[in-house]
């Protein structure tokens, strides 16, 4: 077996909210308690917003395994984990994603993403809206029209977004699958009903949950492995992967860091 | 059939050897239903999410009238996780949840439903009769199985009471104590009654009927018989539970070929749910 390590950490942190993002200060953003938020930004260095679709790789800007240098699959073995309130991260091979919706339209909008680099099929495949700037205060219901996991097209699925807790940035709102769907291949219309009142900027994010950290207290040294718990299985890590984090946290200011371990 | 013979064999078939094929599954379940807020639990109480949209059950339609076996096929179960080879078991070793409010969440196979009852007609309810054209298909000798009744949509305000009649796990007949059906906190849509078993009893092979006067409103509601898995707490808002079945109680759970994962929501707060978990299975 071969060990590597490699560290990562992941910041909320409420206080330095109006901080520049520079090399030292990371992204900031505002833990909506106990409501997906995509973690994408809020690590060293700071990714930029999706300046178009892209697919992601283990290259891409904003990878937490960034430059670990491995080109075969591996295992996530363990991991030491410290956060600063309960929560979990779960761990996702980021697959393709775009920015620059808006949330005042009321008409199609077509993310036009590139087809899946892994996990083709889209089996086990999720998506997500991801706000990258803040939304308005008015709810309205989002008609996401996709393309599941055998290739048909033509599925849709409904999520509600605008007002609190659904208008953050760095909000992640997960968006369901049509009966009988296990998965996305692609999302290919996005229809806002209503105006949330303000444009911002949300965007697709299509994902795959590797696996999950999860720390139940606050505080200390957590080692989280697949016999003591914490840790979600011994995944297969696709060396070609996009390593990225959503935070479900039960304290808005937080911040966690840790170290994974990998075999092969 | 296998059996998982010590640690190193876990984590070997963890790992995908020994045939082990393990598989991690997250699921989420949204407060909606389709395009429609639903109805908020309340406190203390277990609701149903059958019919909740989420990743990757989708969203559960109302039950047809008459009982019908439910599998991993059936709309409303949670899907994307392989059924075991032939000659192995598949086996829950993991399991966590979170969520925007605090509660307790009860993975369940969901082994039968018979829906269409009404709630304005009182009187006895045919669920599978004495003799059951439709028998479990899982879990077959009914240990610990239970039953509940499903509101899908708002019974009446007139206050009643509801019992079983069952077969035990000798396949006697028996029927449990009544308990409230109707008005407050026992008519909302996605309510999730639970039906009492008949004294020394524990566990249900058939459900031939139940009783219950009228409540005043017809509403909807369906029987649901289910096999308990798991049971995970989220003591806060954002406070996850982690279930290691390997160095913790109950064991490692087993899950039935073909089984018909669904959630029942037990919440602290009157308030409503978005939960996301995961669970972790290996084949031995």
């Amino acid at each position: 077996m071969t060990l590597e390590i490699i560290s990562y950490s992941q910041y909320l942190d409420l206080l330095k909210s109006s901080q520049a993002v520079t090399s030292l200060t990371l992204a900031s953003l505002t833990a909506v308690i106990g409501l997906p938020m995509d973690l994408w930004r809020s690590q060293r260095p700071v990714p930029p917003i999706p300046p178009e679709p892209a697919a992601l790789n283990g290259e891409s800007l904003g990878n937490i395994n960034g430059d670990w240098g491995i080109t075969f699959a591996t295992n996530i073995l363990g991991c030491r984990f410290q956060s600063q309130g309960a929560g979990v991260i779960m761990l996702c091979d980021r697959l393709v994603h775009c920015a620059g919706l808006t949330a005042v339209s009321g008409f199609d909008q077509f993310p036009d993403m590139p087809a899946l680099p892994r996990y083709t099929s889209g089996n086990g495949v999720w998506m997500g809206l991801t706000i990258y700037a803040t939304l308005g205060t008015v709810a309205t219901d989002v008609l996401i029209t996709y393309t599941n996991q055998d290739g048909i097209s033509g599925r849709s699925s409904i999520i509600r977004f605008g007002a609190t807790s659904n208008r953050e940035v760095g909000r992640m709102i997960f968006v369901p699958f049509q009966d009988g769907d296990t998965g996305v291949r692609s999302v290919d219309v996005v229809r806002v009903n209503d105006d949330t009142t303000t444009a911002g900027n949300f965007g697709v994010t299509l994902f795959r949950p590797i696996t999950t950290i999860v720390t139940e207290k606050a505080g200390g040294n957590a080692n989280l492995n697949y016999v003591e718990g914490g840790l979600l299985g011994l995944q297969d890590l696709d060396p070609d992967a996009c390593l990225f984090g959503i935070g479900i946290f039960g304290i808005a200011l937080a911040q966690a860091n840790g170290v994974l371990l990998l075999g092969a | 059939m296998g059996a998982i013979a010590d640690l190193s064999d876990l984590i070997h078939r963890a790992t995908g050897g020994a045939g082990g094929n393990p598989q991690t599954l997250m699921f989420h379940k949204t407060p909606r239903i389709g395009s429609t807020t639903g109805t908020t639990p309340i406190a203390g109480r277990p609701a149903t999410l059958w019919r909740y949209s989420g990743i990757s059950s989708g969203s559960g339609a109302i039950p047809p009238s008459g009982p019908a076996v439910c599998t991993r096929d059936t709309n409303g179960a949670i899907s994307g996780w392989d059924n075991p080879a032939i000659g192995k078991e598949l086996y829950l070793t993991q399991a966590f949840c979170t969520g925007i409010n605090s509660g307790t969440l009860l993975l369940y196979d969901r082994l039968l439903q018979c829906g269409g009852l009404s709630g304005s007609v009182g009187g006895a309810k045919t669920v599978q009769g004495a003799t059951p054209t439709v028998p479990l298909t899982r879990y077959t000798d009914g240990r610990d199985n239970f039953a509940f009744a499903e509101i899908h949509t708002q019974i009446g305000v007139t206050t009643s009471a509801i019992l079983m009649t069952y077969k035990n796990r000798f396949g006697v007949t028996r029927t449990g104590p009544s308990v409230l059906f109707g008005n407050t906190n026992y008519r909302e849509a996605t309510r999730a009654i639970m039906l009492p078993l008949a004294e020394s009893d524990y566990g249900i092979t058939s459900v031939e009927s139940v009783t219950y006067a009228t409540t005043g409103t017809a509403g909807n509601i369906s029987i649901v018989i289910g096999q308990p898995i798991a049971y995970l707490g989220v003591s806060a808002a954002g406070t996850p539970t982690f279930r290691d079945f390997v160095s913790g109680l109950p064991g490692i759970p087993k899950i039935q070929p073909d089984a018909c994962l669904s959630l029942l929501w037990i919440p602290t707060i009157a308030g409503s749910h978005e939960i996301t978990g995961g669970l972790s299975f290996v084949e031995a």
